[in-house]
Formats: structure tokens, C-alpha cells, sequence
């Protein structure tokens, strides 16, 4: 699966011209003992995706950070309409 | 002449695309020694004429030559070769090969030469200043260059802020401590970039705030535009077909050296002909160029770049986060300043704070020269910082340390958050901590391992930071499972110097 990793940022002016929104993030972080435990600096998604133990949505639960939780949400296949829609489809 | 004795004193060189200049400061007296041409107390133009089995000639006298001798078989001249550092295009000299550090080299070793013999000073070694955007590859081919004249560059500055430091410096101490606080724009529009610095005047240091700048439409662009004006007028008197007409490369020279003698009448007298005898042949008729050129003509044609000169220089106030009104002081630096739309342009933004540099011509060598006299080092002001994935930048270089070659490298070790795309994105940049504003200047991406073993490893990446003497900071990355790694080079950082024991 191929993700374009980019987020969004506050609109500035709407006035003269559109200004994207969007913008590049790193994807590194550093590797030292005070960057401990690392499955804290990976997206939500992709913490579940790779860890074995994440799975356990009581685990997710606890150990996630508020911004990981969102990003594993975003990516849950939705019930009803099959695609990880976020909520949007309405069911 | 009697040769100076220079240990105690600091040498400066601005070595421009149109003209050069070298300067010596002398801390004791506070007295700086300009070396100009001796008949006209000019800087000495950067033009090199070369003849067949003669040494080079360079500066005033080569310049006054083109008219009369670049048509003439056996002479060759070439000017504005700082545009060519770093680039690997040789030019052709006779048919043979000649690197433009060679040429650069010939410079070198005329400005040496003219300040041991018209001005009593023998110089070995020199602070060099440089375009804020002259890349890597550029400032280590004018290193090659001066080395080759028998020069050392000790370090390299950014041609605005010496003239900064020029400008500030020449005040007395007690003044200095008055000008304290003070935002001052320098704009330097020359003959092969603008360079625009915001720096700030603290208790014992200036500091460049923000630094903007456009490449290759400078003066020597202005004199191309001015030449386009002569040559359709030319064409339509005539009426000669646009598409069957081509100057001879023998004219060009020639050409060039009239439009920027028109261009410079321009600036004080509202009109102005461009001459040029056998302009140009054809069915075996000599024509040549009269025509007529008003500064508005002039003026329309680089108005769009006028334009997008102002746009840098709101770009420069947005990222030094400061409005025109905050700006005390806006240097006027170069000869394309001297363009009355150009100053009325600033003038529109600054009001009274524009100020017309009466040493606009040598300000930048005096800069530095003073730097050197003081031996004063550039130290980051801005820390080199990278992003983390968590959006918190990470400094690699203290804002305030030494850019100094031997203590300026660092490894660091990274893993990848992320690495289902194959990519590793490292973002670097400058981060200032009194204000948290992160200010990216590179995404630099390279390739990692996008298989999720079982079970999962992180891929691990190795950064290393290194500001070499030309005070470029080079930037490798490598992930530990690729071979192929990414390469940057980042030159327009931010420095700041101290004023202590000036």
C-alpha cells in the first residue's frame, strides 16, 4: 500500500488566493534511549499494522497516544460501507 | 613602493561578477585602505583580455579595450565569469580550453598585484565575500581560483552582511552601543544577483536576521534587456526580418560594454543613445547602431523584475518576522541600486530609512576586511535543525556556535517511522528559539526498505552534518538496508558575528 504522508494545516486566506493546506512531514525520529519505547513515534495505523500486540483493541486503548488513536480510527474498515471511511459514511 | 607590514591588519575581497574590489582595515587607527584603480578611483571592472602570446590583462584597461580590440582576431575577452564558477562549461579562448577558475585566477592575481604595486600591501591571505545563493561547487571553484593565485580564503561571507558589518563598524564605539536594537535591509543588487539581508544590531553582535535573493537578474540581465530595446529598434529602422537577424559573436562584446554604458547615463540623464560602428553586415552593406533609449524604455523593460525584486524583499521582512515600518535603516549596496526606479521602489517600502551608501562601491570588501582585522569568526545565529516525526525540531548546531570546519560535523542516528512508501523524509532547516519558528530549508528524501518483516525492525537511518571551510553544510543520509543514499548541500544559513573589540 503506497500512502501520500502529508497533513493538514489551518487555511490562512481565502481572499486573494487558494493557499494549499498541506504539507510534508518527516518521517524520522532519533534513535536513543530517550526516544524509548519507538512505537510511540509511529503513526496509529502503522503501529497496529506491524505490532502483533496492538491488535488487542484493549491494548490500543491504553497505550496509544490521542493523535495515534486518531490515526489508527481513520484506517478502521468501516462496517457498513466496507472502506476505512472514518465515520463519514453515516452508518 | 615600500611594502606594509599586514599582520595587524585584515584584508577583505569582494570579488564581483562586474567589478572587484580589495580592501585593508587597520583596527589600531580604525583606517581602511581602499585599492581601486589608480586613474579613475573606481573598483577595478572583472573583465580579463586575452592576446596571443601575451600575459592577460585585466580591470580598467581591459575593459576600455573591448570596442576597439574584441572584433580584432588574436584578442579575446571575457567578463562576468563568476557566473561560470561551479558550472562545468569551459570557455573557449582561442580554441582552447579554459576553466573559469582560470579566469577567476587572473583576477586574483591582478587584484594581489595592483595592491603590492600601486598601494604598498602584500596579501597572502583574505576573508572573500560571496552571494548569499553562490552554491557549494561555486565557492569551492573560487577557492581553487585564489589558491592558484597564491591567496588564501580564510572564510567566506555573505556579500551583504559584510556590507552590514561595514556599515556598522565605521561607527565609533560609543555610537555603536546607540545603534543597538536597530533592524537595518541591506539590498544589494550588483552585476550577477540581488542579496538581500535583514540583520539586527545587538549589545555586542549583529545577527542576520533573514536573507532573500534573486539569481542571474542583476545588471548584467539589465544590460541584455536594455541591448533587446536597441536591437528592435534597430531591426524595424531597417527593415531588416527579426528572424534573419543575429549580432556576430565578435560584436557581442562590444555590444554588451555600450548597453552598460548606456544603462549606467541612464541613471542620471533621461535619455540616451546607443552607438555601436559596424553594428551589423549584410549583402555586403556596414550598418551601425544609433538609437535612441529613454529611462522609460529601460524602465518597462525590468520593471517585471523590479517587481519581483520587492516580492523578495517582503519575503525577507516576512521570514525575519518583521514590517517595513520596523526596518531603521535600508542600505542601498551595488550598481544596479543605483536604477532610480530601484531606489524608488525601497523608497516606497522604507521612506527616510533608505540610505544611499556613498562607499556603495567597496563597502562589502571594507566589510570583510574588518571582519578579518578583528578576526572576527561567523557563529550560527540561527540553530541548523531538523524536524521530528513528532513535528519538535531537533538542533544539530546551537545557534551561537563557532561555524568553525573541525567542530561543526555531526552523526546522528534515526529510525523511520514510516516506511511503508519506500521514502525517509529528512527535513532540515533553521530553528530559532526565541521565537519556536521552525524555518524549513530542505525535505530531503531517500530511499528505505518498504518490507514489514516479522517481526517488525525499524529501518535505521544515518544523518551526518558537516560545515566545511567554504561554510557550506553538507548533509548525507543513508538508510542501514540501501545502498543508495541522498546528498544536500545547504549555503544560505545565518550567521552572526560579535563586535567585541571593534
Amino acid at each position: 500500500m503506497t500512502k501520500l504522508l502529508i497533513f493538514a494545516t489551518p487555511s490562512r486566506s481565502l481572499e486573494c488566493e487558494m493557499l494549499s493546506n498541506l504539507s510534508v512531514r518527516s518521517n524520522l525520529m532519533l534513535d536513543d534511549t530517550q526516544h524509548e519505547p519507538k512505537y510511540k513515534y509511529l503513526p496509529g495505523d502503522f503501529v497496529v499494522q506491524v505490532y502483533i500486540e496492538f491488535r488487542d483493541v484493549r491494548v490500543v486503548e491504553s497505550y496509544l497516544s490521542r493523535q495515534q488513536l486518531i490515526e489508527y480510527r481513520q484506517y478502521i474498515k468501516c462496517i457498513r460501507c466496507r472502506r476505512p471511511c472514518a465515520g463519514t459514511c453515516g452508518g | 613602493m615600500k611594502k606594509r607590514e599586514l599582520a595587524d591588519h585584515g584584508v577583505g575581497i569582494d570579488f564581483g561578477t562586474t567589478n572587484s574590489v580589495v580592501a585593508i582595515h587597520h583596527p589600531k587607527s580604525r583606517k581602511t585602505a581602499v585599492c581601486t584603480d589608480r586613474a579613475t578611483s573606481l573598483p577595478h571592472p572583472s573583465v580579463v583580455w586575452y592576446r596571443l602570446a601575451e600575459p592577460p590583462r585585466v580591470g580598467r584597461e581591459a575593459k576600455r579595450q573591448i570596442s576597439s580590440f574584441a572584433d580584432v582576431p588574436g584578442n579575446a575577452f571575457v567578463q562576468s565569469v563568476k557566473r561560470f564558477l561551479g558550472h562545468s562549461e569551459s570557455l573557449d579562448v582561442f580554441g582552447a580550453r579554459k576553466l573559469p577558475r582560470d579566469v577567476a585566477s587572473d583576477i586574483f592575481r591582478y587584484l594581489i598585484d595592483d595592491a603590492r604595486d600601486s598601494h604598498g600591501f602584500s596579501i597572502k591571505e583574505a576573508i572573500v565575500t560571496v552571494p548569499v545563493y553562490f552554491d557549494g561547487l561555486a565557492r569551492r571553484e573560487l577557492r581553487k581560483a585564489a589558491d592558484a593565485a597564491g591567496l588564501y580564503i580564510k572564510t567566506f561571507l555573505h556579500e551583504p552582511f559584510a556590507a552590514l558589518i561595514g556599515y556598522v563598524c565605521r561607527h565609533r564605539a560609543e555610537d555603536l552601543s546607540q545603534m543597538a536594537g536597530q533592524n537595518i535591509l541591506v539590498f544589494d543588487w550588483g552585476g550577477g544577483t540581488l542579496d538581500i539581508t535583514v540583520g539586527r544590531v545587538e549589545e555586542n553582535r549583529i545577527v542576520e536576521l533573514a536573507t532573500e535573493g534573486l539569481s542571474n537578474q542583476a545588471g548584467d540581465y539589465f544590460d541584455e534587456l536594455l541591448g533587446n530595446v536597441g536591437k528592435r529598434r534597430f531591426v524595424e529602422a531597417n527593415g531588416i526580418p527579426a528572424e534573419q537577424f543575429e549580432i556576430r559573436s565578435t560584436t557581442k562584446d562590444r555590444f554588451r560594454a555600450e548597453c552598460e554604458r548606456c544603462k549606467i547615463a541612464l541613471s542620471s540623464e533621461p535619455e540616451k543613445r546607443i552607438e555601436l560602428g559596424d553594428f551589423y553586415r549584410t549583402d555586403g552593406r556596414v550598418m551601425d547602431l544609433s538609437e535612441v533609449v529613454t529611462r522609460g524604455d529601460f524602465e518597462a523593460e525590468i520593471n517585471s523584475v523590479a517587481d519581483e525584486a520587492r516580492r523578495r524583499v517582503d519575503k525577507a521582512l516576512e521570514m525575519a518576522g518583521l514590517t517595513a515600518r520596523q526596518i531603521d535603516l535600508a542600505l542601498l549596496v551595488g550598481g544596479s541600486s543605483r536604477i532610480p526606479l530601484v531606489k524608488e521602489l525601497l523608497r516606497e517600502r522604507f521612506g527616510h530609512a533608505v540610505v544611499e551608501v556613498p562607499n556603495a562601491d567597496s563597502i562589502i570588501a571594507e566589510g570583510a576586511a574588518m571582519a578579518d582585522a578583528f578576526d572576527v569568526r561567523p557563529a550560527f545565529a540561527a540553530s541548523v535543525a531538523i524536524e521530528l516525526s513528532d513535528g519538535v525540531p531537533h538542533e544539530v548546531f546551537k545557534a551561537g556556535d563557532l561555524a568553525i570546519p573541525d567542530a561543526c560535523r555531526k552523526n546522528l542516528n534515526l529510525f523511520c517511522t514510516d516506511n511503508r512508501d519506500g521514502v525517509a523524509r529528512l527535513v532540515v532547516g533553521l530553528f530559532d528559539n526565541a521565537s519556536r519558528r521552525f524555518e524549513r530549508k530542505r525535505i530531503i528524501t531517500l530511499p528505505v526498505n518498504a518490507e514489514l518483516p516479522k517481526p517488525y525492525s525499524h529501518e535505521r537511518v544515518e544523518a551526518s552534518f558537516v560545515v566545511d571551510e567554504d561554510l557550506v553544510l553538507t548533509i548525507d543520509v543513508k538508510a542501514a538496508t540501501e545502498l543508495q543514499g541522498a546528498h544536500d548541500e545547504i549555503v544560505d544559513l545565518r550567521y552572526a558575528v560579535s563586535l567585541s573589540g571593534m
